[in-house]
């Protein structure tokens, strides 16, 4: 904890680019809250620009506004910081539709964002929690492929979950 | 190269025919872990793929403990207790004792009064549907409801009749009565009973305490009876009911001793001590879980005056407490008008108090408020659990009839 440290910090900017050719401009420490980018620094020799192929701008944009949110707050984690990064995380997620948020879920997966995806598993399980099967199957674009006969039967056995 | 051209256009149909909200399993996993049991259990019917995930996850012990994390964090639905007592009925009515779930939610606080949502549990449970009556439990248990001792314990209730011992998990609608023990149960004899949870076996386990040098665990995951022995002290007169259970260890308060003392009994190694506690003779007490340590809440009184509780906390790295225990007084509150008996710590930091005449009162811990709970729908409470989880641990294990 002294000051005596000399070692000059000068945070290494990293360049980002989405797989739509926008590049984002990063702290290292921002940046790496992503356990994917995170890997590849830690990598020795590696370099600044950093592509990624499978994430769009608009959604990679996001995750890192996210990053830098929870980077800036990470040195000193009191109890007062937790509260208001947990009312940040609300306001995050509290409007997104549906696409975004399935995409933005797949960026964080594919980047190893574990909170993130934690913060919006959360966010779909809300709004799918307590709903009907069919409502579920319209949501997730699913079609029941069961044989006929067999919902029933899965339905009778566990009626007390569809009242 | 055959065989990456067959990937490659595996990967192409994939594209083309999977929907737009294709999720990875392991994406569903997660978002099922955020999932009540009732929705899960709906939700096998929504496809084949979810019906096989859904069925193999919650069969899974590392989702189950997972799952459990978030639904003691209350992520599915707000705090509430469990109790047992009674609709209020007229004079000349049958009284029915039944199962509740008193939603304890916080309401903001403003209010020197708090009207829980009161909703009944036994809609689900094993002796019958709809309002239940104390003879349909009478002929499965064969005693009465209100003769029974209750525990709950990460989303098992544990009902122990006389001679008969119930697990239930009302979220997943799954029950199951012990085998019996090799000793026949007797009153005069067994001398406490209690339900744990042992981390080092992740199992969950029954004890029944006997006055002589016996203990009997049940496993939940052997569904068998073994027996220890609980050591060679000669101090008798356990309070009947087990306080409380934390990191694999469970404790019950010693009745005619001249001071405050526990016995604990280690869920995984048997071992049993005996643990003096701070503070002088207590009228009324417990012991509660509190910021994952054990806290002592304890109520006395001396001739002419209304009483004091104090809380006693104690800082140890296992979480657990043994006889050299350093306690710290937490708080003191002298002279609370009218207050009997600490039932409970609540997660909102509340203390929850008996007072005459069957009200109860949350005492904030930090603010200091004493707030009124009126519960004017049921009487007679005989039971106050610990905060009901929505859990996916099932009774009945893999492989056991």
């Amino acid at each position: 904890m002294s000051s005596s440290s000399t070692t000059t910090t000068t945070t290494r900017l990293l360049m980002l680019k989405a797989s739509d050719g926008v590049t984002f401009e990063v702290e290292e420490a921002v940046a790496t809250k992503l356990g994917a980018i995170n890997n590849m620094v830690e990598e020795e020799g590696s370099e600044d620009l950093i592509c990624l192929p499978n994430v769009n701008g608009k959604f990679l944009g996001m995750v890192l506004e996210w990053c830098k949110k929870h980077a800036n707050n990470n040195t000193n984690s009191d109890k007062g910081n937790d509260e208001v990064n947990k009312w940040w995380d609300k306001e995050f997620v509290m409007d997104l539709d549906q696409n975004t948020l399935y995409h933005l879920l797949m960026a964080a997966d594919y980047l190893s964002g574990t909170e993130l995806v934690d913060l919006l598993t959360e966010k779909v399980a809300s709004m799918i929690r307590g709903k009907k099967v069919e409502e579920i199957r319209e949501t997730f674009k699913i079609k029941s492929d069961f044989l006929p006969g067999q919902e029933e039967e899965i339905r009778k056995k566990n009626s007390w979950a569809f009242e | 190269m055959a065989r990456h051209n067959l990937r490659a256009y595996l990967r192409h149909i994939a594209k083309t025919v999977r929907p737009s909200f294709w999720m990875p399993e392991e994406m569903l996993y997660e978002i099922f872990s955020w999932l009540p049991p009732e929705s899960l259990i709906r939700f096998k019917c929504v496809c084949k793929s979810w019906y096989s995930l859904i069925t193999s996850i919650i069969k899974n012990p590392f989702f189950v403990a997972t799952h459990l994390g978030k639904a003691q964090n209350n992520v599915f639905s707000p705090e509430s207790l469990l109790i047992v007592g009674h609709h209020v009925v007229r004079p000349g009515q049958r009284i029915n004792h039944n199962i509740f779930l008193l939603n304890v939610s916080d309401d903001g606080g403003e209010k020197d009064e708090i009207h829980p949502v009161i909703e009944e549990l036994d809609l689900r449970s094993p002796w019958g549907r709809g309002n239940m009556r104390d003879d349909k439990f009478r002929r499965m248990m064969g005693s009465d409801l209100c003769k029974t001792e209750f525990y709950h314990c990460d989303g098992i209730i544990c009902l122990m009749a006389r001679d008969k011992i119930m697990l239930w998990n009302p979220a997943l609608v799954d029950s199951k009565i012990l085998p019996p023990a090799n000793n026949v149960f007797n009153w005069k004899k067994v001398e406490a009973t209690g339900i744990g949870y042992d981390p080092i076996a992740t199992d969950y386990k029954i004890l029944r305490i006997w006055t002589h040098d016996l203990i009997e665990m049940y496993s939940l995951n052997t569904n068998t009876w073994n027996e220890t022995s609980k050591g060679p002290d000669k101090v008798n007169m356990l309070e009947y009911k087990m306080e409380v259970c934390h990191k694999g260890v469970c404790y019950w308060f010693f009745n005619g001793c001249r001071k405050n003392m526990v016995r604990s009994v280690n869920l995984h190694s048997g071992q049993s001590q005996i643990i003096p506690l701070p503070g002088r003779k207590s009228c009324s007490r417990t012991l509660q879980v509190w910021n994952d340590s054990i806290a002592f809440v304890s109520f006395h009184r001396r001739k002419g005056t209304t009483g004091s509780i104090e809380m006693w906390v104690t800082r140890n790295y296992s979480g657990t407490i043994s006889d050299s225990s350093l306690w710290i007084k937490y708080l003191s509150i002298v002279n609370p008008e009218g207050i009997r008996r600490p039932l409970r710590i609540l997660k909102g930091d509340e203390l929850l108090l008996k007072g005459e005449d069957e009200s109860f009162f949350f005492y904030n811990l930090h603010t200091r408020r004493l707030r009124k709970l009126i519960i004017d729908e049921i009487g007679g409470i005989i039971f106050w659990g610990s905060s009901y989880v929505e859990s996916l641990v099932s009774v009945n294990r893999q492989g056991q009839a």
